[in-house]
C-alpha cells in the first residue's frame, strides 16, 4: 500500500469517526430555560402592542402606575443590609428588635440595624452586600451594624466592632455608598474603595489597622473635650499598618510586617469571584463521570492568591505524577482542602470538595472521599450539587466497600432527600439491585 | 406528519412559540455537541445552546431563507464561541487542564484523571472515547476544528460550509484534508487508534 492509500484510508477513518459522532443532549434544565425565555419575551412584545384604552382601563392603569411607583419608590430608597454567609463553628446573632440571641447558620439572614454578630473562637462568618463590600468577620469577635445603606442614596455605612479582627474589602467601583466606617473602642476607620483589615484588642486597649490597597484615614475615638493637641489623624495607604492607643493618636503608620500581610492575605480573595466549575454533565450519569475523572476549570478576573495557590497545586500534581508517589498526590489533595479552609466561600466550594472527594476516590483512599462528600452534604445542605455527593457515597459502599446496608441507606437518602435531582435514578437502580 | 424546518419557520413567524420550540428540539443537540466541541467546556456549551436559540427566536423576523435554518444556527453559535474565546483571552485563565507554563513537563490535571499509567494504585477506566473527540477537535486551530464540525460531523457539503465560513468550496475541501490528518496524528499520539 502506497501513502496515498494511507492518506485516504486516514481521511476516511475520520471522515466516518466525526460522522459516527454520539451527539450530546442539551438536558431538561436548560431545554425549559429557553422555553421560559421565549414566552417572556413574547410577553413583553404583547404588552407593547398599542391599543386605544376606554375610561376604567385609563383609571384602572393610572392607579397600577402610582402602585408602582410607590413601590419602586419605597424599594429604591429601602435600607440595604449584609447577608450572613460563610458561617463557620459557633456563631451567634443579637436580634435587637427582638432583644434575643440566636444561632447564625448559612441561609441567607441578614444583619439588621443594631444587630450584633459574634464569633466565638471556632467561629467566622462573612457580611456581603453584593458589589458593595465584603467583611470577613474572624474568630472572637463582635460587630454590631451601626449604619446601614440605602439602595440609591449615597450615604455612609458603619459598623461597631467592639473586639476582635475583621478583614474587608470595600468595591471602589460601588455605585452606593460613600465609605465605609468601621468604629473601635480606641479608633475609627474610614476607607473608600480598599482592602483593609482591623484587629482591636481590649486586653491592649488598642486597635491595628493594616491596608493593602487603597487608603484608610484613621482617627483616634476621643472623648469630647479631650486635652490631647497632637493631630489625631493619619493616612494609612497600601502596605502599611498603624496602631492606635486609647485615648492617644494614632501611630506614625509603618510598613506591615510579613505575618501581618500573610494573615490578610485572604483579602485578596474577598470580593473577587473566582469561577469554577466541574465538567461534568447535567444528566443522570455526572456522579459517574466525576467519580472516573473530571477535569475542574478555575477563572478568575483578578490574579490573586487563589490563584496562585491553584498553580501551586497543580505543580504538586505534576510532581506527583513524575514521581508517581501517592504520598505527593496526597499532599496535591491537602493544598486544594487548604484552600477551602482558608478561603471559604459558597460559590465554589462545593465544586471543590466533590473534586476532592474524587481524587480520594481515584486514590482508592475510599473513606476519605467519603468523608470528603459528608462534608459536603453536611456544610452546604443547599446547594443542588449535594446530591451528586450522596450518590457518589452510596456508588462507594456499593461497588468498593461492598457494605450494601450503608449504600442502600446512602440511595434511599436520595429519593426521600434530592427527588428531583438527576441522581434519583441511579439511586432507584442502585436499590433495584441490591434489593434483588 | 411532522411539519419541515420551512413551515415550522413561517408558523413561528407568525408568532407560534411551539413551533419554535419544535424548532428547538430539533436542533438543540447538534448545536449543543457543534458547541462543545468547538470550545470543549461542557456547562458553558449548554449555556451557548441556550443563548444561540434564544437569539435565534428574537431575529426570526429578519430571518431570510438563503440556507438551510441549521446552516444559520451555526452561524449564530460560531459567534458565541469566538466570543467566548475573546472573553477567555480577556480573563487570565488557570484550568486544571492547561500545562503548567513553566514546568518542564506538559502534564497537567486533566492528564493525571485521564493517565492510569500515573495512578499510583491502577484499576482500569472505562472508555471516554466519545469525550475524548470532543476535547481534541476543541484544541484543534479553529480554521480546521471549523470545517471538520461542519463538514464531517454535521454533515454540511462544502458549498454551504464555506458560505458559513466566508470561503470558496475548494479551500474548504484542502482544509478539510489538512484538519482529518491533523486530528488523527493527535489521537495516535495519544495512542488511541480506530
Amino acid at each position: 500500500m502506497n501513502s496515498h492509500d494511507d492518506e485516504e484510508i486516514v481521511q476516511g477513518k475520520v471522515k466516518k469517526l466525526l460522522n459516527d459522532l454520539p451527539e450530546c443532549n442539551l438536558s431538561e434544565e436548560k431545554r425549559r430555560e429557553l422555553i421560559a425565555r421565549i414566552y417572556e419575551v413574547s410577553d413583553e412584545r404583547k404588552h407593547i402592542t398599542p391599543f386605544t384604552p376606554g375610561i376604567k382601563v385609563r383609571v384602572f392603569s393610572s392607579v397600577a402606575v402610582l402602585v408602582v411607583f410607590v413601590m419602586a419608590f419605597t424599594y429604591l430608597f429601602s435600607p440595604l443590609y449584609p447577608v450572613i454567609t460563610n458561617v463557620k463553628g459557633t456563631v451567634k446573632i443579637y436580634r435587637a428588635s427582638k432583644n434575643e440571641w440566636v444561632f447564625a447558620e448559612n441561609s441567607g439572614t441578614r444583619l439588621g440595624k443594631n444587630d450584633i454578630l459574634k464569633t466565638f473562637d471556632d467561629g467566622q462568618a462573612d457580611l456581603i452586600i453584593p458589589k458593595v463590600y465584603h467583611i470577613r468577620l474572624k474568630k472572637d469577635s463582635e460587630i454590631r451594624l451601626a449604619k446601614s445603606i440605602s439602595r440609591t442614596i449615597s450615604q455612609d455605612s458603619g459598623y461597631v466592632l467592639e473586639k476582635g479582627k475583621l478583614l474587608a474589602y470595600y468595591n471602589k467601583y460601588r455605585r452606593i455608598g460613600k465609605e465605609l466606617e468601621i468604629v473601635t473602642p480606641q479608633a475609627i476607620a474610614t476607607a473608600l474603595g480598599t482592602d483593609f483589615m482591623v484587629a482591636s484588642t481590649p486586653v491592649l486597649n488598642q486597635t491595628t489597622i493594616g491596608v493593602l490597597d487603597g487608603v484608610v484615614k484613621v482617627n483616634s475615638s476621643l472623648p469630647s473635650g479631650s486635652a490631647i493637641q497632637v493631630p489625631t489623624e493619619v493616612m494609612v495607604r497600601a502596605g502599611e499598618r498603624t496602631t492606635v492607643h486609647k485615648g492617644d493618636a494614632p501611630d506614625k503608620p509603618t510598613p506591615l510586617l510579613e505575618d501581618e500581610l500573610l494573615n490578610m492575605e485572604e483579602l485578596y480573595n474577598i470580593g473577587t469571584r473566582p469561577q469554577v466549575a466541574l465538567l461534568i454533565s447535567t444528566g443522570p450519569t455526572r456522579t459517574r463521570e466525576l467519580l472516573s475523572g473530571t477535569p475542574l476549570y478555575i477563572s478568575s478576573e483578578k490574579s490573586g492568591v487563589f490563584t496562585e495557590k491553584i498553580r501551586t497545586t497543580i505543580k504538586s500534581f505534576n510532581q506527583a505524577i513524575r514521581e508517581k508517589s501517592k504520598e505527593k498526590h496526597l499532599e496535591g489533595v491537602k493544598q486544594l482542602e487548604e484552600i477551602i479552609n482558608n478561603n471559604p466561600n459558597p460559590k465554589y466550594d462545593v465544586q471543590l470538595m466533590l473534586f476532592i472527594g474524587a481524587y480520594y476516590e481515584y486514590l482508592d483512599d475510599h473513606v476519605m472521599a467519603i468523608t470528603t462528600f459528608e462534608r459536603a452534604i453536611h456544610d452546604y445542605p443547599q446547594s443542588s450539587l449535594v446530591s451528586i455527593a450522596q450518590c457518589a457515597i452510596g456508588i462507594i459502599y456499593e461497588e468498593k466497600l461492598k457494605d450494601f446496608d450503608k449504600a442502600k441507606e446512602a440511595y434511599q437518602k436520595i429519593l426521600s432527600n434530592y427527588s428531583n435531582s438527576p441522581e434519583a435514578e441511579e439511586a432507584f437502580a442502585g436499590l433495584s439491585q441490591l434489593n434483588k | 406528519m411532522s411539519l419541515s424546518d420551512p413551515e415550522l419557520i413561517a408558523k413561528a413567524k407568525a408568532g407560534d412559540k411551539q413551533a419554535f420550540t419544535e424548532l428547538f428540539d430539533r436542533h438543540r443537540n447538534k448545536i449543543l455537541s457543534y458547541l462543545y466541541a468547538y470550545i470543549g467546556d461542557y456547562q458553558m456549551a449548554e449555556d451557548l445552546t441556550v443563548e444561540t436559540f434564544f437569539d435565534a427566536y428574537k431575529s426570526l423576523p429578519r430571518y431570510e431563507e438563503r440556507g438551510t435554518f441549521s446552516a444559520w444556527l451555526y452561524k449564530i453559535a460560531r459567534d458565541y464561541a469566538k466570543k467566548e474565546f475573546r472573553r477567555r483571552d480577556r480573563h487570565k485563565e488557570v484550568s486544571m487542564e492547561a500545562p503548567i507554563a513553566d514546568d518542564t513537563d506538559d502534564l497537567s490535571l486533566g492528564d493525571v484523571l485521564t493517565d492510569d499509567k500515573a495512578r499510583p494504585d491502577f484499576e482500569a477506566r472505562k472508555d471516554e472515547f466519545k469525550e475524548v473527540i470532543y476535547k481534541t477537535l476543541s484544541k484543534l486551530e479553529k480554521k480546521y476544528k471549523d470545517v471538520l464540525l461542519l463538514c464531517d460531523v454535521d454533515g454540511l457539503g462544502y458549498v454551504e460550509a464555506a458560505k458559513i465560513l466566508k470561503s470558496n468550496p475548494i479551500t474548504i475541501g484542502t482544509r478539510l484534508r489538512r484538519a482529518r490528518k491533523m486530528f488523527y496524528n493527535i489521537l495516535k499520539k495519544h495512542g488511541y487508534e480506530f
